[in-house]
C-alpha cells in the first residue's frame, strides 16, 4: 500500500507540473469572490461581468470566480483559502459585509489587495471601496411606489411594502430611510410595511410574507432579498399587485407586475475600477461614494409595466429623478 | 425401660466402601418423639434402616424393650412392634387403605374368601381410635400426600407398632396438613407410640420432638433435649459453623444469615423463604419451568423483589442502583454466561479483573503490572488459555465459562450464587469449580447452589430443596443419592 | 488455587496491539482518500491536474497551511473526543452539532460580556463547555430517569438547538451594526492568542492532543475507564458487578456535551472573533465519521481529524484553483467512512497487504 500511494503521490505531482503553474506571479491575477450565488443575483451578476470585461483589456491578466454559497460563516475561512493559494493579487468583490472580513485576511496577507464595491471601509491601505448611495436607490422606487399605489387603488390605503433577507446596517440607514423618503414625497401619509425572510434565498417563504403585506393593504413592495426575491415577484403576480426591483433588469422576472428597477451601474463601475487599479492608480485606502449625481444610481424604463403606467405618471416620476440627480432632495453622504 | 436401644451400631457398605455407621447409638422412651438430625451422610437413614429390619448391623447391639433382639429382615422388626413410615410410600395404589391394612392379614369369610367389609370396619375402628381423617375405604391412588401419610401411618400402627419410624414426613405436605400430622403424632405419643422421627427442619423438630439426637459421621455426637435447644443451636449442632453463642463456638465466622428470602414471590405464587447462611451450601434444584430462573434473578439482582422480600445481611435489597455496594461481596455464577457473566466485546483481561477493579489503587492500575500479574494469575489457577489481551469472545466457549468461574469463585465473597455451575465445562473443570466451591464454604462463603442437575446439589449441598410449582421442598441426601431424581423434581413423592 | 503448570498449549500467534490496529486503519483510510480524491479530479473537473495540484500541493505548499490544517482540525477533533467518550459508554449520542453550536453562542455571549483578557477568555471556555453540557442535558437525564434511547433524544434536542441559537443569535443577540448575521465582537485580548500569523494556529491544536491523551490515558489506565468501557458494552453485566451504573448511564453525555461546546467556544474565540450564525457548519457530524476512521482509538482521533481538515482544505483549495464544485470532498469523506467502518473489508485489504490469501 505504501507504495502505492507514493506512486500516486507522484503521479499527482507530475501532472500538476504539466500544468505551466509557475511558482512566480504576474501583477495581474484577478479573484472575483461572489459573496452567494452569482446566477440569479444581478448585482453578483455585474460584478463578473464588470471584472471580466476590466481583465479582458488588460494583457497578461487573468481572472477566476469563486461562488462563497449563501452560508456567511464559511466566507472568512474561503476568502482566508483565495489569500492562501498564492494565486492572485487582486481580489474582487462586493458586498457591505465584506470590507470588514476582508481587513482581516489583509491583516495576514499584505501581498493581497482588495477592491469591495457596495461596502464601505475607509483608510485601510489595501482595500478600496466603492459604496452606492442606496438611500437614492430606495428613493427613486419609493417615489414609484407610491404613485403607482394611488393611481391602481386611488384612495386607497397609502401601505407599500418592503420585504427583505435580513437586516444589516446600508438596508437600515441607507435603503429603508430612502424608501420610505420616497413614498412621503408623494404623500406624507404613507407607510411601511415591513417583513424579514431570515436569508437570502428561500423564495417560498418570501412569497409567503409578500402575500400577508399585500393583505394588509399595500400596491407594491420592493424586495431587498437577492434570489428570494422572486418569490415576492410570484406572490404579486399571483395577486394582481406589483413589485419594484433594485440593482439590475427585474423586467423580465415579471412583465406584468415589476413596474419599475432602480439601478445600480455595478458593471460599469466595477469595470472602470477594476482596469484602474490593474493599471495601477493608487486607489487603495480610499472609500468612495456614488449615487445619482455621477449616473452610478439609476432608473431603468424598459421595462413593458413601467411603459404601461399612465403618462402622467410615468412625467412626473421622471422629474423627480431629473430632480435627484441635480441633489433635490439632498442625500448626500460624507461617511458611512 | 426403654422401648428401642440401639448401641455401638457399626454398619459398613462394602459395595461403596463407605462406613455409614462408626458406633451410633439412639434410645427412645415410650411416648416419646425422638428426632434424629444429622447433615448428608451422617448416617441417619442407614440407622433408620437397621432399627427397622432393613439392614443388618456389623456390629452393636438393638434391644426392644431391653429385651436384645436381632433382626433379618423387616417383618422381624414388624414383629418386634417396630413400623417405618417411608418417605415413599409402600402401599400399593390400586387397593384402598383398607385393604393396604388387611394385606398380610387378611380377614376371611369362611376359608378363602377376603371380607372386605370387615376389612373396613377395622381400619375405621383404629383410624377413630387415634384421629386419623383419612377414609379408610379410599383408593390409595386417590388419596393426595397427606392421605398417604396418614395411611402409612395407620398401617403400622395396625401392624401393632409401637415404634414408629417416621422419614420426613411432612416433606411433601402443606402448613395444614404438616400441622394435623403433628396432631396426629402427638395423639399417638400420648397412646404410649415411640415415635423415632427424621427430619431437616429444625422447626418442626423443635415443635414436635422431646429429645434431639445428632449424628455425625456415623458416630452419635449428642443426645439433648429438645427444650435446651433453638434453631441456631440445633443448626450448630448439625453443621459447626461456630458461634450459636453455644458452648465451644471457637470458630471466627459467625453463621449468620446472608441471603435470606422472606416470602419471595416468584411467578409460580407462593411466596419462598429461604435462608442462606455462611460457612454452607443450600441447594435449589427444579426441572425447567418451575422458576429456578426467576429465583436466580430475584437473588443476584437482575429482577425487582417486592417489599422487604430480600435482605442481605439483613440489609433490604431493592434490585436497583441502590444495592450496588451490597453487590460487591456478592460472587455470581449466572446460568448466562455469555449474557451476564461478560462484556463480550471488551477484552478478557478485563473481564476477569471487573470484579476486583476498585482493589487497585489508580497508580497501581495505571502502572498495569499488577493488574496483568493478577490476570494472568487467575488465568493460571482456572486454566484459561488465550490471549488476555483480546476480546473476550476470542476464547473459546469452554474458557469463557473458566473465565466466568475464575472472575467470580476468586476471592472470599460473602455470598456465592451458583447457578448450574457446571454447565459448558469438561469433567476437570467441573471438578475444579465444585472444589472451588467447597473451599469457599469453609472459608466462610455463603453458597447459594441452583441447578437443574441434582447430582450438583448431591456432591456440593449441605442443604437441598426442591422448587416446585413455586414451592420449596426440602430433600433429605438419601433422596438425591438414591437416584431418583425425575421422580423428585416431578413432585411425585408418593 | 492450585497451579496448573507445564500445560499450556502454544497459543495462537498474537494479533496486532489496538494501537498499530488503528494505525493501519488511519493509514488505509488516508490512501483512500487520495485515491478517491484522485478519482474525484478525473470525473468531476474538467482539469484534473489542478484538482491533483489543490489537494495535493496547495495544502502543503504555502508555509502557513499545515499550521492552518492544524487548527482546523481541533475543534474536529475535540468533537469528536467528546462523542467518542460518549460511544465507548454505550450512548450513541448524535446530538454534537447542536451541543457545538450552542458552546460557540454561549462563549461568545460570554466573551463580549466579561471583562477583556484572560477572564473574558476563561468565561467563554466556561459558558461554551456548559452551552454544550446544556443541550446533552436532556437526554443524559433521559436514559437515566426513563432509559430513553440516546440515539433518538439527543438528536432531536440538538435540531431544537440549532433553531433555538440561530434564531438567537438572528435576532435578540446580533451585533446590528454588522453586515453579517453574528454576535457582537468577543474583544481582542480574550480571543485564542495566534502562534503563526498568517495562519490562522491558535493553543487549540494542543488542547486537542492533550484531550486525546487524557482520553486515552482514562479508558486504558484507570479503572473507571475500563468500567465505563465494560458497562458500554454490557450494562446488565456492570451492574451486577456493582458498577456506578447510574453515573455512566448519563456522565458519558454530558461530558460529551462539554467537549462540543469547548470546540464550540475555540470556534469562537478563533480567527471569526465571535459566534456566526451558521458556524457549526456540520463540524459536529463530520466528528462522528472522525471518530468512526480513528477506530473509536482516542490517540488515533488527531490524525483522522488531520485527513478530514485536509480532505476540507484541499477540497476549497481544489475549488479554487480548478472548478471542483466545493463540495465534492464530501463525497470523499463518506466513502472513507463507509470503507473505516468495513471491518471485514479492511481485514480482507489487511491480509491482501500482508501477502496472504484474500
Amino acid at each position: 500500500m505504501k507504495r502505492t500511494l507514493v506512486a500516486l503521490a507522484a503521479v499527482a505531482a507530475l501532472l500538476a507540473s504539466c500544468q505551466g503553474r509557475t511558482p512566480a506571479r504576474d501583477l495581474a491575477s484577478v479573484a472575483v469572490f461572489v459573496p452567494g450565488v452569482a446566477s440569479g443575483s444581478p448585482i453578483y451578476e455585474m460584478l463578473v461581468a464588470g471584472a471580466e470585461k476590466a481583465v479582458a483589456g488588460i494583457p497578461g491578466a487573468r481572472l477566476k470566480v469563486i461562488e462563497g454559497g449563501y452560508d456567511q460563516s464559511t466566507w472568512l475561512d474561503k476568502l482566508r483559502d483565495i489569500a492562501a493559494s498564492g494565486e492572485f493579487d487582486l481580489l474582487v468583490t462586493s458586498n457591505p459585509a465584506l470590507p470588514e472580513l476582508c481587513a482581516k485576511i489583509a491583516a495576514d496577507w499584505p501581498e493581497l489587495r482588495f477592491f469591495i464595491a457596495d461596502g464601505y471601509l475607509e483608510g485601510n491601505p489595501a482595500i478600496h471601496t466603492v459604496l452606492y448611495n442606496q438611500a437614492e436607490q430606495g428613493y427613486l422606487v419609493g417615489y414609484l411606489a407610491a404613485l403607482v399605489t394611488m393611481d391602481r387603488n386611488p384612495g386607497g390605503p397609502l401601505v407599500a411594502g418592503l420585504v427583505a433577507a435580513q437586516r444589516y446596517p446600508t438596508l437600515d440607514r441607507l435603503i429603508q430611510p430612502g424608501f420610505e423618503a420616497g413614498l412621503k414625497a408623494v404623500d406624507p401619509g404613507f407607510r411601511l410595511e415591513y417583513r424579514e425572510i431570515g436569508n437570502w434565498y428561500d423564495a417560498n417563504k418570501a412569497a409567503e410574507l409578500a402575500r400577508s403585506v399585500f393583505d394588509a393593504g399595500a400596491r407594491v413592495i420592493l424586495p431587498i432579498a437577492g434570489g428570494a426575491g422572486l418569490g415576492v415577484v410570484s406572490a404579486a403576480t399571483e395577486l394582481d399587485r406589483s413589485v419594484v426591483w433594485f440593482d439590475g433588469a427585474g423586467y423580465q422576472l415579471g412583465p406584468d407586475t415589476v413596474v419599475g428597477c432602480a439601478t445600480l451601474a455595478q458593471d460599469r463601475l466595477v469595470e472602470e475600477r477594476v482596469k484602474a487599479l490593474l493599471e495601477g492608480k493608487r486607489l487603495f485606502g480610499t472609500a468612495d461614494i456614488v449615487g445619482a449625481a455621477d449616473g452610478y444610481v439609476g432608473f431603468d424604463p424598459g421595462g413593458p409595466a413601467y411603459a404601461a403606467l399612465p403618462a402622467e405618471l410615468r412625467l412626473r416620476f421622471e422629474t423627480a429623478i431629473q430632480d435627484l440627480r441635480e441633489g433635490k432632495p439632498d442625500f448626500t453622504l460624507t461617511g458611512f | 425401660m426403654q422401648l428401642l436401644a440401639c448401641s455401638g451400631i457399626h454398619k459398613r457398605f462394602p459395595s461403596t466402601g463407605t462406613q455409614a455407621l462408626a458406633g451410633a447409638d439412639f434410645f427412645l422412651e415410650k411416648g416419646e418423639v425422638h428426632a434424629l438430625v444429622g447433615e448428608n451422610g451422617a448416617g441417619k437413614s442407614t440407622l433408620a434402616r437397621v432399627v427397622c429390619g432393613l439392614l443388618e448391623p456389623d456390629a452393636g447391639t438393638l434391644s426392644v424393650d431391653g429385651r436384645p433382639v436381632r433382626f433379618r429382615s423387616h417383618r422381624d422388626a414388624e414383629r418386634s412392634g417396630i413400623g417405618l413410615v417411608p418417605q415413599h410410600s409402600m402401599l400399593a395404589p390400586g387397593l384402598t387403605v383398607a385393604e393396604n391394612l388387611a394385606l398380610g392379614h387378611e380377614p376371611r369369610r369362611g376359608l378363602a374368601f377376603f371380607d372386605g367389609r370387615r376389612a373396613v370396619y377395622e381400619a375405621a375402628m383404629l383410624a377413630d381410635r387415634f384421629g386419623f381423617s383419612v377414609p379408610p375405604d379410599a383408593r390409595v391412588s386417590d388419596l393426595g400426600p397427606s392421605g398417604r401419610r396418614e395411611a402409612e401411618i395407620l398401617r403400622a400402627v395396625a401392624r401393632g407398632s409401637r415404634v414408629l419410624v417416621l422419614d420426613e414426613p411432612t416433606s411433601i405436605l402443606s402448613e395444614e396438613e404438616s400441622s394435623r400430622l403433628f396432631a396426629l403424632i402427638r395423639r399417638l405419643k400420648d397412646a404410649g407410640t415411640g415415635i423415632v422421627y427424621i427430619s431437616h427442619r429444625a422447626r418442626e423438630i423443635l415443635e414436635l420432638a422431646d429429645r434431639v439426637t445428632v449424628l455425625r459421621d456415623g458416630r452419635t455426637l449428642a443426645t439433648v433435649g429438645a427444650r435446651q435447644l433453638d434453631e441456631c443451636s440445633l443448626a450448630e449442632l448439625i453443621i459447626p459453623t461456630g458461634a450459636c453463642a453455644s458452648e465451644g463456638g471457637s470458630r471466627g465466622s459467625a453463621a449468620e444469615p446472608v441471603l435470606e428470602f422472606r416470602g419471595a414471590m416468584t411467578a409460580g405464587g407462593a411466596g419462598l423463604d429461604l435462608t442462606v447462611r455462611s460457612g454452607e451450601i443450600v441447594g435449589v434444584a427444579a426441572l425447567e419451568g418451575n422458576s429456578l430462573d426467576e429465583l436466580e434473578d430475584l437473588a443476584a439482582g437482575v429482577t425487582v423483589p417486592g417489599a422487604r422480600q430480600l435482605f442481605l445481611r439483613g440489609r433490604e435489597l431493592h434490585g436497583d442502583g441502590r444495592d450496588a455496594a451490597a453487590r460487591r461481596e456478592v460472587a455470581y455464577l449466572p446460568t448466562d454466561r455469555e449474557g451476564r457473566g461478560l462484556s463480550a466485546r471488551s477484552p478478557a483481561r478485563d473481564n476477569l479483573l471487573a470484579s476486583r477493579l476498585r482493589g487497585y489503587s489508580p497508580r497501581a492500575y495505571a502502572g498495569r503490572k499488577r493488574p496483568r500479574e493478577d490476570a494472568a494469575g487467575l488465568a493460571a489457577a482456572f486454566g484459561i488459555r488465550g490471549d488476555l489481551s483480546r476480546p473476550a469472545d476470542a476464547l473459546s466457549g469452554g474458557n469463557r465459562q473458566r473465565l466466568v468461574a475464575a472472575r467470580e469463585l476468586d476471592g472470599r465473597p460473602g455470598l456465592v450464587i451458583a447457578a448450574n455451575p457446571a454447565q459448558g465445562l469438561d469433567p476437570a473443570a467441573r471438578a475444579s469449580v465444585f472444589r472451588r466451591l467447597l473451599e469457599l464454604r469453609e472459608q466462610g462463603s455463603a453458597v447459594l447452589l441452583l441447578s437443574q442437575d441434582p447430582l450438583d446439589l448431591a456432591e456440593l449441598a449441605d442443604r437441598s430443596f426442591i422448587l416446585y410449582r413455586g414451592r420449596l421442598s426440602p430433600i433429605p441426601p438419601e433422596g438425591l443419592q438414591e437416584g431418583r431424581l425425575s421422580s423428585l423434581l416431578t413432585g411425585a413423592f408418593a | 488455587m492450585k497451579r496448573e503448570t507445564g500445560d499450556l498449549e502454544p497459543l495462537a500467534p498474537v494479533p496486532p496491539s489496538r494501537n498499530v490496529e488503528a494505525l493501519r486503519r488511519l493509514g488505509l483510510s488516508a490512501g483512500l482518500s487520495a485515491l478517491l480524491v484522485a478519482v474525484l479530479a478525473f470525473l468531476a473537473s474538467s482539469d484534473p491536474g489542478s484538482t491533483l495540484a489543490g489537494f495535493f500541493l496547495s495544502p502543503f505548499r504555502a508555509r502557513n497551511a499545515v499550521p492552518s490544517m492544524l487548527e482546523a482540525a481541533a475543534p474536529l477533533a475535540i468533537c469528536a473526543l467528546g462523542a467518542l467518550l460518549a460511544f465507548k459508554a454505550g450512548h450513541f449520542s448524535l446530538g454534537g452539532e447542536g451541543q457545538l453550536y450552542a458552546g460557540a453562542f454561549m462563549a461568545a455571549a460570554a466573551g463580549a460580556a466579561v471583562v477583556p483578557g484572560p477572564a473574558g477568555f476563561l468565561a467563554a471556555v466556561l459558558a461554551g463547555m456548559a452551552g454544550g453540557a446544556l443541550v446533552a442535558a436532556p437526554a443524559a437525564a433521559g436514559k437515566r430517569w426513563a432509559d430513553a434511547d440516546v440515539l433518538l433524544t439527543s438528536f432531536l434536542v440538538s435540531q431544537v438547538a440549532l433553531y433555538t441559537v440561530d434564531w438567537a443569535i438572528g435576532g435578540p443577540f446580533r451585533d446590528t451594526g454588522n453586515n453579517l448575521v453574528a454576535m457582537p465582537a468577543i474583544p481582542a485580548p480574550s480571543l485564542l492568542p495566534r502562534i503563526m500569523s498568517p495562519s490562522t494556529l491558535t493553543p487549540a491544536p494542543l488542547v486537542a492532543l492533550a484531550l486525546a491523551v487524557g482520553l486515552w490515558f482514562f479508558m486504558s489506565r484507570t479503572r473507571e475507564g475500563t468500567m465505563l468501557s465494560l458497562y458500554g458494552r454490557n450494562p446488565l453485566f456492570a451492574r451486577l458487578q456493582g458498577f456506578p451504573v447510574g453515573t455512566l448511564s448519563w456522565l458519558p453525555i454530558v461530558a460529551g456535551g462539554a467537549a462540543h461546546g469547548l470546540a464550540g467556544a475555540f470556534l469562537a474565540l478563533g480567527s471569526n472573533g465571535t459566534a456566526v450564525r451558521g458556524m457549526s457548519g456540520g463540524l459536529g457530524w463530520s466528528a462522528i465519521g472522525v471518530t468512526l476512521i480513528a477506530g473509536n482509538e482516542p490517540l488515533a482521533v488527531p490524525f483522522a481529524a488531520l485527513l478530514f481538515a485536509w480532505l476540507d482544505l484541499g477540497a476549497r483549495q481544489a475549488a479554487i484553483i480548478s472548478d471542483l464544485p466545493p463540495d465534492a470532498a464530501m463525497i470523499v469523506k463518506a466513502l472513507v467512512i463507509m470503507a473505516a467502518t468495513a471491518r471485514p473489508l479492511l481485514r480482507r485489504l489487511g491480509g491482501i497487504m500482508r501477502g496472504g490469501r484474500p
